[in-house]
């Protein structure tokens, strides 16, 4: 898995327009103490291993999701990182080091706002890698 | 002349009854997954505004499933008014990494889901 994260973690290259909305800030997992808004954290919602007749794994079934955190009162800034977030990752080719990469399509998409009254967009992909 | 007597009304209606307990039974083994990845917290606190009250293991005990009306579907259900938190703990918030306890249930039972319902049907 760790693999399948540096490989997301490296399509957000510092030219991508989603590394300059959030100006380089995507997080495993959770975000550092006091992190400037916006920012986007991903994390990985469940993985299954789907075994073939010789009960190896050849193919992981991820569920991971992005979470994209504004601050501004408007919806406007959150919903323009979604949309950068989107254009990046749908359908994107990953490139990871001891799999191969099948698909990553988007499953769902909520926009609400959390506990402290912020803006949170999250995007959740299905990743599907096959070991090589 | 041969006639034949047409049972179709009671086959669409039994058809509809093992449609229904298959997606009970698909529920069940859902809950049962979710009750077990559903975190527990530790802080309980009584007193003040119902919303404010917490008590260790209330979210676990909202997890449940609902039989769609006309039983098409299924749906699983974690939170009520009091337990209004359920989704901060299944999507995160910008203060808590989240711990999804419904998805994984689903993804983790997806083989057995699909045996349940071609045992009942």
């Amino acid at each position: 898995m760790e693999d399948l994260f540096k490989s997301i973690y490296d399509e957000c290259g510092s030219g991508t327009d989603l590394y300059i909305a959030i100006n380089g800030r995507l997080f495993l997992s959770e975000a550092p103490q006091g992190t400037e808004f916006p920012y986007c954290v991903f994390f990985l919602v469940s993985g299954v291993p789907i075994y073939d007749l010789n009960e190896n794994i050849p193919v992981e079934d991820c569920l991971i999701q992005f979470n994209v955190y504004s601050d501004k009162n408007g919806a406007g800034e959150v919903t323009n990182i979604y949309e950068k977030l989107i254009a990046l990752y749908d359908w994107c080719t990953l490139t990871i080091a001891h799999y191969d990469h099948i698909s990553m399509n988007r499953e769902g998409q909520m926009l609400m706002k959390d506990e402290d009254n912020r803006w949170q967009y999250s995007a959740t992909y299905r990743v599907l890698i096959e070991k090589t | 002349m041969q006639h034949y007597k047409w049972f179709g009304k009671e086959l669409i209606r039994e058809l509809k009854k093992v449609r229904r307990e298959a997606l009970r039974g698909i529920g069940g083994i859902v809950k049962k997954s979710a009750k077990q990845l559903c975190p527990i917290g530790k802080i309980k606190r009584t007193g003040g505004k119902y919303w404010k009250e917490r008590k260790p293991g209330s979210l676990q005990r909202s997890i449940r499933y609902k039989v769609m009306r006309g039983g098409h579907k299924v749906q699983i259900i974690a939170g009520n008014k009091k337990v209004f938190y359920a989704r901060f703990v299944e999507i995160g918030t910008n203060k808590t990494s989240p711990k999804s306890f419904l998805r994984p249930a689903i993804e983790m039972n997806k083989t057995r889901i699909m045996a349940e319902f071609k045992n009942r049907l």
